[in-house]
């Protein structure tokens, strides 16, 4: 263990510590649920580093660790979803498809170098992003079908299937699921710091090549996050399979 | 049950359950070819469920059940080779409120013809068609571009029934289609269901008595009974010619009906 190790542990016993404080002067309940928040970063943190670090030299692992996370990313959003077995796939061909043309895109022009320390921290974040558009795009899908119940019917009464119904709802869909990513992309550097570029920094690069990676990733996020929104919106079922007898119109 | 000839659609001991509890219990009836067939009766009777069976719309709702056999013209509806989207085609729904899409009038009376793969250059004559047997196209004619959702709600209920002709329906289910209307818009799809029932069966559900009489050959009621666990449960009371049902009914529960109704 080194200085450095020392010193920030020293720090974040102390963070913690105080933050504890805080909740306990302000009154606030949920202490525990940080306590154990905490020390969940801290074991998954350092257990992810030393698979990285692992990974860094033998790089040939590099495409299992990404397909487990590929796996786990649509694992976690089709949950958030309620989505099927088949949902699932949809929203792992969705993240795949997103994820490998931003990649591509990044290692053919070199603006990333093609090995594992550059092009593994990249392809996990766009897989994280498109992790969340999927699930917003599955979960806004569904809100409208069931908001606009009525007119999903008449598309259905015309012998419409429940996808081919849902794909008049998918546009919107997709497009809401995309405010965000563009709401942050706007902001950056103007009202927040986005992660990388601080990370960057941090680790001792100089702003200009911070803001550069940093611009990889937000574009980067741009291209997985609306591919990966049209796939979902378009290929996932529409139907809440939870859809209550009093939610469809006029069964008295 | 009800008067001889073809059978369009042939009810035997059909009930619907939504998560187990019965809403609709043990209906036998038969829908003559051709015509206005009414299903009257107060609410929570499972009327709109009913119509449903039809075209095996209650698909749509999780955890449904449905007893009994639905057959259309011979065909048993819910039988495992028959595709509900096939159905829908045939069986074509208006529905309590006119659900236009978010699109241009043209659209919503060619979505239909599109997605079966229609002919495209025929798809113009038929929309054209479709709009004048809903006794739209005068009003129309000018602004097959414009969005459907800026007409009025009585325009809007005949779109949804061009978008249905479109596709050359062979029965048209009505849920209380004027119960949004206004009277002189009622009049007008009134008019509608008649000359449509000239060649193609018709089945109204409908609370308006008056309705019925005025449109209906055919006429069933249904009721609400407590159930033993406490709850409604919907069944029929009787079926026969409007005349006769809605004058001088011989159930006791219809004619309960018909005075609490009668505006």
């Amino acid at each position: 263990m080194n200085e450095q190790m020392v010193r920030t542990g020293l720090a974040l016993v102390l963070l913690l510590a105080a933050a504890f404080g805080a909740m306990v002067y302000g009154g606030l309940h949920y202490r525990k649920e940080m306590l154990v928040a905490a020390a969940r970063a801290l074991v998954q943190l350092i257990a992810v580093a030393l698979v990285i670090a692992w990974i860094f030299t033998h790089p040939q692992w590099a495409f299992l660790y990404l397909a487990v996370m590929l796996g786990a990313a649509a694992y976690t959003a089709n949950r958030r979803i309620g989505g099927d077995g088949r949902d699932r796939l949809v929203v792992l061909l969705a993240i795949a498809l997103g994820a490998s043309a931003t990649v591509l895109i990044v290692a053919v022009t070199g603006a990333l170098t093609f090995s594992a320390q550059s092009l593994l921290p990249f392809t996990a974040q766009m897989i994280g992003g498109a992790m969340t558009t999927a699930s917003l795009a599955g979960l806004r899908l569904r809100d409208d079908v069931k908001d606009q119940f009525p007119v999903f019917e008449g598309y259905v009464a015309l012998g419409a299937t429940y996808r081919q119904a849902g794909r008049e709802f998918a546009h919107r869909a997709a497009e809401k699921s995309l405010f965000p990513t563009m709401d942050q992309t706007k902001s950056a550097g103007l009202v927040t710091l986005p992660g990388a570029f601080v990370g960057m920094l941090l680790g001792g690069a100089s702003p200009v090549l911070a803001a550069q990676i940093q611009l990889l990733v937000l574009i980067g996020l741009m291209l997985v996050q609306t591919i990966t929104a049209i796939v979902t919106s378009r290929l996932i079922s529409p139907l809440d399979p939870h859809l209550a007898a009093e939610q469809v119109a006029g069964t008295s | 049950m009800t008067a001889a000839g073809p059978i369009a659609f042939d009810l035997a001991h059909v009930s619907v359950s939504y998560g187990g509890v019965e809403v609709v219990n043990d209906v036998t009836m038969t829908v003559p070819e051709r015509g206005v067939f009414a299903i009257l009766g107060p609410s929570g009777s499972g009327k709109s469920t009913l119509l449903r069976t039809l075209n095996r719309m209650n698909d749509l709702v999780a955890g449904v059940r449905i007893g009994g056999t639905v057959s259309f013209r011979g065909q048993d509806l819910y039988a495992p080779e028959v595709e509900a989207t096939a159905i829908r085609q045939q069986i074509g729904m208006v529905f309590q409120k006119p659900n236009v899409f978010p699109s241009s009038i043209f659209d919503n009376v060619a979505y239909g013809p599109r997605l079966h793969h229609h002919r495209s250059e025929a798809l113009d004559d038929l929309v054209r068609a479709s709009l004048q047997r809903a006794a739209l196209w005068e009003e129309v004619r000018g602004d097959l571009a414009k969005d459907a959702r800026t007409l009025s709600g009585g325009q809007q209920q005949r779109l949804v029934l061009a978008r249905c002709l479109a596709l050359g329906p062979q029965a048209i289910l009505m849920d209380e289609p004027t119960s949004a209307l206004d009277p002189h818009a009622t009049g007008h799809i009134e008019e509608l269901i008649t000359a449509l029932a000239e060649d193609c069966t018709i089945v109204l559900v409908t609370h308006n008595v008056n309705q019925a009489r005025r449109v209906a050959q055919t006429s069933a009621v249904l009721s609400t009974r407590r159930t033993e666990a406490g709850g409604l449960v919907g069944e029929l009371v009787e079926v026969g010619e409007t005349a006769q049902v809605l004058t001088a009914p011989a159930d006791a529960r219809t004619a309960r009906f018909l005075s609490e109704y009668l505006d």
